[in-house]
């Protein structure tokens, strides 16, 4: 029986509460850094890191012989360190009779094993019998352990049925689930890889899926369950409800359980839950999908899978299970033990053939005897590192004094400090680099200039840029800034010669205004005879059939293509560059049009529109349509004439015949008037208006401060990435962007602010800009330090002259920036000149088998608003996200809650999603890009089959297997008034609430008192910028 | 005496005797003590077959070849290295019977040490990864192909020659039957291929648990084979691996 609206959608609320936890996974295309933690940001660091290891199974900081190795270079903060495991100590320490905190220090800074580590076996009293040197052998060690809670908590009714079932029964089921709904979702998700679609897709995924399902062989064994599931419903909600009913699991544990089944496979589902909010995205529409649909699959296959498989071992049912534990507790807990890893590993065969016989009485026995031996093993084992960690800490005299109380307690502070480690480890690296970065930040005022800058360059605040910007600085009179990569402009932009939008702003903006980018040549863009090749041998590789004969035929193709790529990547390179047809010099149509332009745009086209139905559905040749008979077919199309008697002249139609055709011209060729509506709504899109022009580049220069003293040239200096065979492209592309290039952005503000009518509206507005000043877009490649400018044609010739001077200063940056980045990539590298690190960073970028071929944003860890002079002379090796911010152009600190809100959140989910990927590559990153495979276009999988890869490759993150990027939260620095600044963070939600659940570290320079205040634990503290002033640190209770 | 063949059942195992050679293994308490029961076991097999010269019934070769198969499928889903290692022993020893069958007594000798060989070789790895991880265990603590990167060559390598792979002597033995058999008997012949096909099979299982996969947390913690050590190991195995390429110069 069909479920009724409310009880459909009390299904909907739970599966769409359920997959919160799950973060949203973009497609590659356009890749987006994001916190895989996102969902749990609600909750502080420390409790979200421990739901997460839960949820993903997944580890959430470092190992501590990784930290120990950074103890070891200086980048833990000693003095913090200590502070932390001395408090701990105080907290925890109970009349143990042991220096707790020298213990604690030892167990950080010298061990490499847990000491604590319990498999589930040891009790304290065991620990302390060893400890003791008493007979532990003889005496019954084997404490009381309450065998069916710890089943229970194992095997919980919110855990799906059939991870229970492999769980005791090493049966597999879960791993074949994933199998079969991994390729269902490449089937239905496929975004034109697979030559052969599957079909009925539009009806959507699980309708569609069960169609196939029904012709499916393997399924067709168990087509008559599935039936009798499926046929029922008339809906995936309905198949929910069957298969949870079915499975009895109640109604309490559903959302639970759902969490579970969906965190399996966290990238699909991230990528459908992404797709479910994308209203607009192409495949989205077109073949609609959601957690539902997704569910449905997956709880029907394993229903079907558990019929088969577990059939004759009886557990389908939660109650069934919870009855075994009760009935079976012995042969389920050694069950459990041997097929969950948790076995002790000398009696594993036992417990194998224990099992095997399956008699009762010899099983208890031997369950008994397991235990006890079991205990024994891990206690001595324990009571080992115990004694190891108190010859460390000259108490091993005391240790064998402590009671069996103080044991205990020892136990307890121990494993509740392990369990915090992580925490103390990170919190001590942060400040380090915190300290390091007070001590490079200069404080005061900026001195006035006498002269302007030679030129002046608005880069994106990505951390590539810092590298750059001080190479740029150091060459010549060059002043530079950092604003987010769209520059303030957010638009959506279709390209020349594609049909789609790309939104080329932050994801969390949703643009109103489209760009369009046509071409100034008047020959419509022809295909090159090597694209036009290209596509051609593509096709026939898609292909099924022709790979068999055109393998002898034009195999050979592919070799030199082979050889070219692997052995002269740039000279292949140059070559094929020439072959290529060069995009033409395009403008972009961004002034918005008038009511009447619109109107006379729509009126062309339908004028047009209505020549060629004549033409083609007539047959009446174009010399003789005038004027006046289109202008009256067009009347009577919108219904503004009901007759065109002219037409019916000329034409000698009669009058049915004419209302039929106009009848066709208004479906047919949709000339009515609520597409003539349409039409000028879309129109409306394109575009700025005036004031809209004037606003963006007045906020954006007034948010970065630069408001006087303009230069000659002012760069806006987009960036991208190019590199070849990398499905992570776009990773290493403008994140501020949408994960796309930045120039487009930059032509476009470059072009508002040269337009003479916005800088008179400027001037009005108290921004006046020379005359003289000229801003030009340019492109900075972040792979191969180059930067090049754009639309020079627009240039006025008086600028020409310099632009040498500005080429070659430009030139000289990028030199410099190469060499410094290529000692990151290669620590070994030989080459010494600038220029020859320049054209081996371009080797790079062409070289198809480079899997790294720039680090990208790895190592960030700062975030600085404020002036370019707090960091003029710090060296931040390109581990800075620096967006210029002048407070004193933003009394009320609008422009800064818009950095907040904008950039500053972004930088946050990029940083998190490298600290994520570092500290557990394989589950929260994706692992090797050697193993990698492209998946419908839209993702990557590790071989052929797996679930969709998030996060940041091994190659971005890891160096030779050991982290590269060091993984800590982002410290983020604001130069600003401190009440201010607290005002403007607390308008901005999000920030906010990053802030108070330790998501970021936050300092504020003030400097109007020269103080820094610094956000820890709830509480502000303050010290002097300047280490000579002296100022008494007090500490304020947070707002 | 003629009957005395019978006591050889023991010791070249047909099953249900076979079961006495696998709980010997079980009982051993240590690797070196294992080691010898491999190398020694068979060859009181047949020294006792050689002593009695009896006329063995056919229906031996179908019992022989059953009780081999027998314990090659079982192999597959034994995951502890020393039971794994006995049953593929036993499978390998019952096939000396088929070998009788087609050579003389004196070849025998060397047939099963040709098979004897690795699997003591074997049974001190055994030893070996015992003594670090407290079993030999396959899928308990991970693989350790990237922590202990010399003791598991080692082990690939002596599985390898364990699974009559070419050039150690096991697969010039498993060759020679199958090619004696192919003419006389078809059935045999693909018996015996069965046999090898599933002693592969069990031993890559085998190798996936245990060498194979992600590094438990802990294999930081490394204490690899010594060099010497491997070197001993090494030799071993080239030994029989030209001790196999003689097999093929005299077979």
């Amino acid at each position: 029986m069909a479920l009724t609206l409310g009880r459909k959608l009390g299904i909907r609320s739970m599966v769409y509460v359920a997959g919160k936890p799950i973060p949203f996974f973009w497609p590659m295309r356009s890749f987006i850094h994001h916190n895989p933690l996102h969902g749990l940001e609600n909750l502080p660091f420390d409790e979200a890191v421990v739901k997460a290891h839960k949820l993903f199974h997944a580890n959430t900081y470092l190992p501590r012989t990784t930290y120990q190795n950074y103890w070891q270079q200086g980048k833990v903060c000693q003095q913090t360190l200590h502070a932390s495991t001395a408090k701990l100590a105080q907290e925890l320490n109970n009349d143990l009779g042991v220096d707790l905190e020298q213990w604690f220090a030892n167990l950080m800074l010298n061990t490499v094993e847990p000491v604590t580590s319990n498999k589930g076996g040891f009790s304290a009293e065991a620990v302390w019998r060893v400890l003791q040197g008493a007979d532990h052998k003889s005496a019954d060690v084997v404490h009381e352990l309450d065998l069916p809670d710890i089943l229970n908590r194992k095997l919980s009714a919110d855990r799906p049925l059939y991870e229970s079932i492999d769980l005791l029964f090493d049966t597999g089921i879960g791993e074949e689930l994933d199998e079969l709904v991994i390729k269902s979702c490449l089937d239905f998700f496929d975004e034109g890889q697979s030559v052969w679609k599957m079909p009925g897709r539009r009806k959507g995924l699980f309708q569609a899926w069960y169609q196939m399902a029904s012709r499916n062989r393997w399924l067709s064994r168990r087509a008559r369950f599935i039936h009798a599931l499926v046929d029922d419903a008339d809906s995936p909600e309905d198949v929910i409800d069957a298969v949870m009913r079915r499975f009895q699991v109640p109604e309490a544990a559903w959302q639970s359980y759902f969490t579970y089944e969906l965190s399996r496979l966290h990238g699909w589902v991230g990528f459908i839950r992404w797709r479910e909010n994308s209203k607009n995205y192409y495949w989205r529409v077109r073949y609609p999908a959601d957690l539902v649909d997704y569910l449905a699959v997956r709880l029907t296959l394993s229903a079907a899978l558990l019929q088969e498989r577990a059939r004759k071992i009886g557990l389908l049912t939660v109650p069934a299970m919870q009855d075994a534990i009760q009935s079976r507790t012995i042969e389920l807990f050694l069950r459990q033990e041997l097929y969950s890893g948790e076995v002790f590993p000398p009696l594993a065969q036992q417990v194998e053939s224990s099992i095997a016989l399956n008699r009762a009485r010899s099983m208890e026995k031997f369950c008994i005897e397991y235990l006890r031996r079991k205990s024994v093993y891990e206690a001595e084992q324990c009571a080992r590192r115990l004694q190891a960690l108190a010859k460390q800490s000259d108490d091993t005299a005391a240790l064998k004094t402590l009671s069996l109380e103080q044991v205990t307690d020892l136990l307890h502070a121990l494993r509740s400090f392990e369990k915090r480690e992580g925490q103390l480890w990170l919190e001590a690296m942060e400040q380090q680099s915190m300290d390091n970065l007070l001590q490079d930040i200069c404080g005061g005022d900026d001195k006035d200039r006498e002269k302007r800058p030679f030129a002046q360059a608005l880069f994106c605040i990505d951390t590539r840029s810092e590298r750059i910007r001080r190479h740029l600085e150091s060459v010549g009179d060059y002043q530079t800034y950092g604003i987010a990569g769209f520059f303030g402009v957010p638009f959506s932009f279709m390209e020349l010669g594609k049909g789609s939008e790309t939104h080329l702003c932050p994801i969390l903006l949703t643009p109103k205004n489209l760009v369009l980018e046509i071409s100034r040549d008047e020959t419509v863009m022809d295909e090159a005879a090597l694209s036009a090749l290209e596509k051609a041998i593509h096709e026939l590789k898609e292909s099924i059939f022709s790979p068999f004969v055109t393998v002898e035929a034009i195999g050979l193709l592919f070799g030199f293509d082979m050889f070219g790529k692997t052995l002269a990547p740039r000279t292949y390179h140059g070559l094929r560059k020439h072959l290529h047809q060069h995009k033409p010099i395009t403008y972009l149509l961004q002034d918005k049009l008038s009511r009447e332009q619109a109107d006379s745009v729509v009126r062309a086209v339908q004028r047009a529109l209505i020549e060629n139905a004549v033409e083609l559905d007539l047959g009446i040749p174009k010399e003789r349509i005038t004027d006046d008979m289109v202008r009256q077919l067009r009347e009577c199309a919108l219904e503004h004439e009901s007759d065109a008697p002219l037409v019916r002249e000329e034409l000698h139609m009669k009058s049915g015949d004419l209302e039929e055709f106009v009848n066709r011209l208004r479906q047919t060729y949709q000339i009515n008037p609520p597409f003539a509506r349409l039409q000028l709504e879309r129109l409306g899109r394109i575009g700025f208006s005036l004031d809209e022009q004037v606003n963006f580049v007045s906020t954006a220069l007034r948010s970065i401060g630069l408001t006087t003293q303009f230069s000659r040239f002012v760069l806006l200096m987009g960036h991208g990435s190019r590199s070849e065979n990398n499905p992570y492209e776009s990773a290493l592309d403008c994140g501020a962007c949408g994960g796309n290039h930045g120039l487009f952005n930059a032509r476009v503000l470059a072009y508002m602010a040269n337009k003479p009518q916005v800088r008179a509206k400027l001037k009005q507005q108290g921004l006046p800009i020379a005359d003289d000043v000229w801003f030009i877009p340019a492109m900075h490649n972040t792979t191969t330090d180059e930067m090049n400018l754009y639309d020079l044609e627009l240039l006025p010739s008086s600028h020409l002259i310099y632009l040498d001077r500005l080429r070659n200063g430009l030139i000289a940056a990028s030199r410099l920036c190469a060499k410094e980045r290529l000692l990151t990539l290669d620590e070994h590298t030989e080459v010494e000149e600038p220029a020859a690190a320049f054209i081996e960073v371009q080797r790079n970028a062409m070289d198809w088998s480079q899997v790294r071929p720039e680090w990208g944003l790895s190592r960030n860890v700062y975030f600085i608003i404020g002036r370019r002079r707090l960091t003029r002379n710090a060296n931040l090796e390109g581990r800075s996200f620096l967006h210029s911010y002048d407070y004193r152009e933003d009394p009320n600190c609008r422009l800064l809650a818009n950095i907040l809100g904008g950039p500053l959140v972004v930088g946050q989910w990029i940083n998190m999603e490298h600290y994520f990927s570092t500290v557990d590559n394989e589950r929260l990153g994706s692992g090797s890009k050697v193993y990698h495979n492209v998946a419908g276009r839209f993702g990557v999988m590790t071989g052929n089959l797996s679930d969709l890869r998030t996060g940041l490759p091994a190659q971005t993150v890891l160096n030779r297997g050991t982290p590269y990027h060091e993984p800590l939260r982002l410290i983020t620095v604001i130069e600003g008034p401190y009440a201010t600044t607290i005002k403007a963070i607390e308008e901005v939600a999000a920030v906010s609430r990053l802030v108070r659940n330790h998501w970021i570290r936050l300092m504020i320079i003030d400097p109007e008192t020269g103080l820094v205040h610094s956000y820890e634990k709830g509480e502000w503290t303050q010290q002097a910028l300047d280490k000579d002033q002296t100022v008494n640190a007090s500490v304020e209770e947070c707002a | 005496m003629n009957q005395m063949w019978w006591f050889s059942v023991v010791f070249l195992p047909l099953f249900p005797f076979s079961a006495v050679f696998v709980l010997l293994i079980k009982m051993l308490p240590n690797a070196w003590l294992r080691g010898i029961a491999f190398l020694l076991w068979p060859l009181a097999g047949v020294w006792l077959l050689e002593a009695t010269q009896a006329n063995l019934p056919d229906w031996v070769l179908y019992w022989a070849l059953g009780t081999s198969l027998l314990y090659a499928f079982r192999a597959l889903v034994i995951r502890e290295l020393n039971l794994w290692l006995s049953y593929i022993a036993v499978s390998a020893w019952s096939i000396l019977w088929v070998v009788l069958s087609g050579s003389d007594l004196t070849n025998l000798m060397l047939f099963a040490l040709g098979f004897t060989l690795p699997m003591a070789l074997m049974a001190l790895l055994g030893g070996e990864l015992k003594q670090r991880f407290t079993a030999a265990y396959g899928g308990l603590y991970g693989g350790i192909a990237q922590s202990h990167p010399r003791l598991s060559a080692m082990l690939v390598f002596t599985l390898l020659a364990v699974i009559a792979t070419p050039l150690f002597p096991g697969f010039f033995t498993m060759m020679s039957s199958i090619m004696a058999q192919m003419l006389n008997s078809p059935v045999i012949a693909i018996g015996l291929l069965l046999i090898w096909l599933l002693w592969s099979w069990s031993g890559i299982l085998l190798l996936q648990g245990l060498v194979m996969g992600p590094e438990d947390a802990l294999s930081g913690l490394t204490d690899d084979l010594a060099v010497w050590r491997v070197g001993t190991y090494a030799l071993l195995l080239i030994g029989m691996g030209i001790f196999g390429l003689s097999f093929a110069v005299v077979f």
